[in-house]
């Protein structure tokens, strides 16, 4: 019988300009070109790049399955004043209704800063049985609380502010040396590229493998 | 969806080879019921000032049509899907309306229909009788042309048709509308339904007029 592939959630870390939206489109339709998986993202910062995807609604993600034709949805909060209630009545829904959706959370780093808020932890706990991968923007490690680092099955890191001697400790201690490596090869890549120019070079880090992707 | 990716840095997908087998999938739990809309929700508290005395609960109605809102839907749908068969309907004919003429032919009846009304200006009728070849060419391109006018007047809408079946495609937006069905499928289908039903002798026209150029090119 062939094997399936069990999903995954995905740490994508870079400072600004580093290419982590455009590498999510990628991402995105890869998924749904092989995967045949409907792509969602929670956009927080109104990102132009998601201006043509279709726009739903939170009580629209239940029903994703209704919709026809290529499957890329935008969700983006239109309340200010009560911005994380809907954030959070956003990841109650994907972990109650959604299912074998891939989940992009674009600019997420304040929600994955420090104490996490249990709606989240359970969204990232129960993503392999809801068969959802998600894949959390954000800028860098040491912005993040140790739940995030610990749970998530993949990094994937570009040039961040993160100093690669001394790393923070949130970070599991048996990865650490794969993100400082990757730090370092990222740094050495993009010591090459010009002034103004933006810095793209990436590794992937597969952490329960212990192994970083070539 | 959105455009392509143009970055010229830009080195793809990070996940590479990891997309490569299928993904284990899961049945998804049943969605929540659709909670009613402000105006329904009105609807349903409304209970009629008597139905205590019949000790009955009165039942949510489902919404239900009047008899011109069926008769108009059912001719909108009539006319979008006669419409697709009575447009290739059309072109099966101008194709073989314009078999029948030879090469030239219709151009030489055009010619003919010229000198003929030329002719009768000065009081001449029936130039053409004493020529076989020439009566024939006559007869047939009288045919093709005949048979062209005929499609067009076939798939003319008058004007009160035309109001109804716009006054149907609105009622159908409206009501989908409501109960919050609508999407960019629906607009798109209506949109085919008013051009197939709006445009459709303007479609017709366009096919007869490319024929008549096409035999009188040739």
């Amino acid at each position: 019988m062939e094997e399936l592939r069990e999903s995954f959630s995905v740490l994508h870390i870079g400072a600004k300009k580093t290419g982590k939206t455009t590498a999510s489109l990628a991402m995105m339709v890869d998924f749904w070109e092989h995967q045949r998986k409907p792509c969602v993202v929670l956009d927080l910062s109104n990102h132009p790049s998601f201006d043509r995807f279709r726009r739903i609604e939170i009580e629209d993600l239940p029903r994703l399955d209704q919709y026809t034709g290529r499957k890329y949805f935008v969700y983006r909060p239109t309340d200010p004043m009560n911005l994380q209630n809907e954030i959070l009545y956003f990841c109650q829904t994907l972990t109650q209704y959604v299912r074998n959706t891939v989940v992009v959370f674009e600019d997420f780093t304040i929600y994955l800063s420090g104490n996490v808020h249990p709606s989240i932890k359970n969204m990232i706990l129960g993503s392999r049985n809801a068969c959802n991968d998600y894949i959390f923007n954000v800028h860098s490690f040491s912005d993040l609380g140790p739940f995030a680092l610990k749970h998530c099955e993949i990094y994937i890191v570009r040039h961040t502010i993160d100093n690669p001697e001394s790393l923070t400790t949130n970070i599991p201690y048996a990865v650490r040396p794969f993100v400082a490596q990757a730090i370092r090869e990222i740094n050495r890549e993009n010591r090459t590229v010009k002034e103004g120019k933006p810095r793209l070079a990436f590794r992937t880090i597969l952490k329960d493998e212990g192994r970083i992707l070539k | 969806m959105f455009p392509p990716l143009t970055n010229p840095f830009s080195t793809g997908s990070p996940l590479p080879g990891l997309l490569g087998q299928a993904p284990r999938t899961v049945q998804p739990p049943e969605p929540p019921p659709v909670e009613p809309t402000e105006s329904e929700a009105v609807q349903q508290s409304q209970t009629p000032l008597l139905s205590g005395l019949w000790g009955s609960q009165p039942q949510a109605e489902p919404e239900r049509l009047t008899a011109d809102e069926i008769r108009a839907r059912a001719e909108v749908q009539a006319r979008t899907y006669g419409a697709l068969i009575l447009l290739l309907n059309a072109v099966i004919e101008c194709v073989k309306a314009s078999m029948t003429l030879k090469k030239g032919e219709y151009a030489m009846y055009l010619d003919l229909k010229i000198e003929l009304n030329n002719a009768a200006k000065q009081g001449i009728i029936n130039i053409y009788e004493s020529d076989p070849q020439v009566k024939d060419i006559w007869e047939k391109g009288q045919r093709f042309d005949e048979t062209l006018e005929a499609l067009e007047d076939d798939t003319e809408l008058d004007e009160a048709e035309g109001k109804l079946l716009f006054k149907a495609i609105k009622a159908d937006l409206e009501r989908k509308n409501r109960r919050n069905e609508l999407n960019d499928d629906s607009v798109a289908g209506t949109v085919l339904k008013l051009i197939l039903t709006r445009q459709m002798s303007s479609m017709f026209e366009l096919i007869t007029l490319f024929t008549r150029k096409r035999a009188a090119r040739s």
